[in-house]
């Protein structure tokens, strides 16, 4: 066949290259502010509030220093008689006539973050594909009603249950703890999660369940080990968006959560008053706080491409 | 293996009756064949022995023991579905090891492997075992389905329409396969196709289902020349089965509604060859010429009628033809279209009639039906 004969499925030369230039465009304005996120994790503060603004810039880690301690400022004297500093963040922070005086709370909120974001979707994914299971398979009654309801849930933006929540979380004593917050957000996500992973469900030929329930398991075992693993695009897809959610919730977080179980959401813009204008810390903080999303969605990618084209997926 | 005995089995889905008051027996070691129509309820039947349904009414015994009251997993069946039979996320080899790992069958991984392999062997898809399940092709792809079954050596088998997807060439391939498969390990089959040559071909008996009912069981040339009914008579057959009605035949009001006369019955000669009792009467629409045979489809008193016969008989065929019908293949069905039994055979009858005499020759009896034969055979 000739490369210059007409072809409804392959796109012509001129039309690939204004798509790649389409994408390139459209990459390079998503991507420029978490450069300049990342970038700015890297800057000392002068440099990172400089006009006209530093492309070229010293890298330090000052930011990240700042974003895991507290420290004070001291005098010249006091300065002087201290022994030498032992580490090189201490040497760090010195340089700017600062003592360190302990461990931010930094770490505690983004641990919070880890344990609430990821239980959140654990406990989503977990009780939306057996729900959506039930939903899929079994003559539940009123079902169509049921699915609906669930749907309405996400009919209004989720903060506007804050303050029935709110009082709700203070006479249960959930407030600011980490369990209030993981089954919340399992709430706020089950929607989503039951619908979409129905879809999924849907699509599975049931002929699979009762071959192996003829074969001698248990609905339940066939449901694990028939259902599941194929349910497996619709599983990662569903876990990485209740995961996106439930991490950068922010409303809810600075609500119900000021203590113990304050998530980094919240706590990060604190970061900025401790210090002046500490820009580099904020940005280190908001990098951290990518790369979690970031890895869990890189190690999914393959599964969540087939989750985006649902309903296209080859019967 | 074991019998399989439905008693009365009946079952709707939301008052629509899918199948009625079912009662036959699978016999140990019987090859049976329900053939049937779509949506005549045969996938219905087949799920309701291995327990994927539940029936509404009636009783089922499996090698002897109740089986209504046990779960599909405790039933002792395989099954082999139409489609969508192979695990997509597991190899050829654990797609075969599957059943045998169910809970509670204690088997060690040197026994499954063993198992297993000896099945694949015996389907020759041994080397293929590594395969994931979505790279292989129809035909072995229906082979592990089938071998998923013959690992578990199951007390029967269910095969719902196994062959259908595929295609002609291999379809035969596997059916001949499977007929020798089973006479070697003596399985009890109950196998569920529309197809009348896998029917016939395979069957010790075949079982009729039209409209959730069984009309006739029997070996399969029985049920071909002696159908119970007219629905029977119409489902069975490769090619559609001729039907006059009585008044077509100018037969007088009577017992007989129809009579019915198989392709092959009917004697198609060159129009050259008439002779003085044998007119042209038929036009001929089409001939198609299938190599061991020819169909030639005619138009006779606005009836469109099928021949099946030798190509040497058929000669050069013009537009218009002489059609004889033999008389052993005469079948005559009441108004309510049970077929009347066939009256002994006597000397007065000729081997074949013109098709034009055919009316004459029935009626010629009045209510009494002349001494058509059955029984040449």
């Amino acid at each position: 066949m000739s490369t210059s004969a007409h072809s409804i499925v392959e796109p012509t030369a001129r039309v690939k290259w204004m798509a790649g230039v389409l994408v390139a465009a459209y990459a390079l304005v998503t991507l420029i502010p978490i450069v300049w996120i990342v970038m700015t994790g890297f800057k000392s503060p002068s440099d990172s509030i400089a006009y006209p603004p530093k492309v070229i810039f010293e890298p330090t880690l000052e930011g990240y220093v700042n974003v895991f301690t507290t420290r004070s400022r001291q005098s010249a004297e006091y300065m002087a008689q201290l022994p030498p500093p032992q580490t090189w963040y201490e040497e760090l922070v010195r340089e700017r006539n600062m003592v360190i005086t302990g461990p931010s709370r930094f770490a505690d909120r983004y641990m919070n973050s880890l344990i609430i974001g990821f239980g959140a979707t654990f406990l989503t994914v977990i009780l939306g594909v057996m729900a959506a299971y039930a939903f899929s398979r079994f003559r539940v009654p009123l079902r169509d009603d049921l699915m609906f309801f669930i749907l309405s849930t996400r009919m209004f933006p989720p903060v506007a249950v804050a303050i029935p929540i709110f009082l709700m979380y203070r006479e249960l004593g959930l407030s600011d703890t980490h369990l209030g917050m993981i089954v919340l957000y399992t709430a706020v996500n089950l929607s989503l999660a039951v619908w979409l992973l129905k879809g999924f469900i849907d699509e599975i030929p049931r002929e699979y369940e009762e071959a192996a329930m003829v074969d001698g398991y248990s609905r339940f075992q066939a449901f694990r080990k028939v259902v599941l693993p194929q349910a497996k695009a619709g599983i990662a897809a569903t876990a990485i968006f209740s995961l996106i959610f439930s991490w950068n919730e922010y409303n809810f977080a600075i609500l119900l959560t000021s203590g113990q179980a304050q998530t980094a959401p919240p706590f990060i813009p604190l970061i900025i008053g401790e210090g002046g204008l500490d820009w580099p810390a904020v940005s280190a903080a908001t990098t951290l706080f990518i790369l979690p999303v970031l890895i869990f969605t890189v190690l999914l990618r393959k599964h969540l491409l087939a989750g985006i084209t649902f309903g296209a997926v080859r019967r | 293996m074991a019998e399989v005995a439905l008693d009365g089995i009946a079952k709707a889905f939301k008052r629509t009756p899918a199948v009625r008051d079912l009662t036959f027996t699978v016999h140990d070691g019987e090859f049976f064949v329900l053939l049937g129509p779509t949506g005549a309820g045969k996938t219905t039947t087949l799920r309701l022995i291995a327990g994927l349904e539940r029936p509404d009414a009636g009783g089922l015994s499996i090698g002897g023991r109740d089986a209504l009251a046990l779960a599909p997993a405790q039933r002792d069946v395989a099954f082999v579905f139409q489609q969508y039979s192979l695990y997509p996320h597991l190899s050829v080899f654990d797609n075969l090891a599957f059943p045998l790992r169910a809970p509670g069958k204690g088997l060690t991984e040197p026994d499954i492997r063993r198992r297993v392999e000896a099945v694949a062997v015996k389907l020759r898809i041994d080397h293929k075992l590594g395969n994931r399940a979505t790279q292989l092709s129809g035909g072995e792809m229906q082979r592990v389905s089938i071998g998923r079954a013959l690992v578990r050596a199951p007390a029967c088998f269910l095969m719902d329409e196994p062959l259908s997807s595929l295609d002609a060439k291999l379809r035969e391939e596997l059916r001949v396969e499977l007929k020798h498969l089973q006479a070697e390990l003596g399985a009890t089959i109950l196998y569920v196709t529309h197809d009348q040559v896998e029917a016939m071909t395979l069957a010790d008996r075949v079982g009729v289902l039209i409209e959730g009912r069984l009309q006739q069981v029997g070996p399969p040339n029985e049920v071909y020349e002696r159908p119970v009914n007219l629905q029977v008579a119409q489902q069975v057959g490769a090619l559609p089965i001729n039907l006059f009605p009585a008044a077509q035949l100018r037969l007088p009001e009577a017992e007989i509604g129809t009579v019915g006369v198989r392709p092959e019955h009917i004697v198609v000669r060159p129009a050259a060859t008439a002779t003085r009792d044998a007119r042209p009467t038929a036009r001929v629409l089409r001939v198609e010429r299938l190599g061991p045979e020819d169909v030639i489809t005619l138009e006779w008193n606005g009836l469109t009628l099928y021949a099946a016969q030798a190509p040497e008989l058929t000669g050069a065929l013009g537009e218009s033809a002489t059609v004889r019908v033999e008389t052993e293949g005469v079948m005559r069905f009441d108004r309510e279209g049970r077929r009347l039994p066939d009256a002994s055979p006597s000397a007065g009858v000729p081997a074949d009639v013109e098709l034009d005499a055919l009316g004459e020759m029935l009626g010629a009896g009045g209510a009494q039906p002349p001494a058509l034969a059955a029984g040449v055979r």
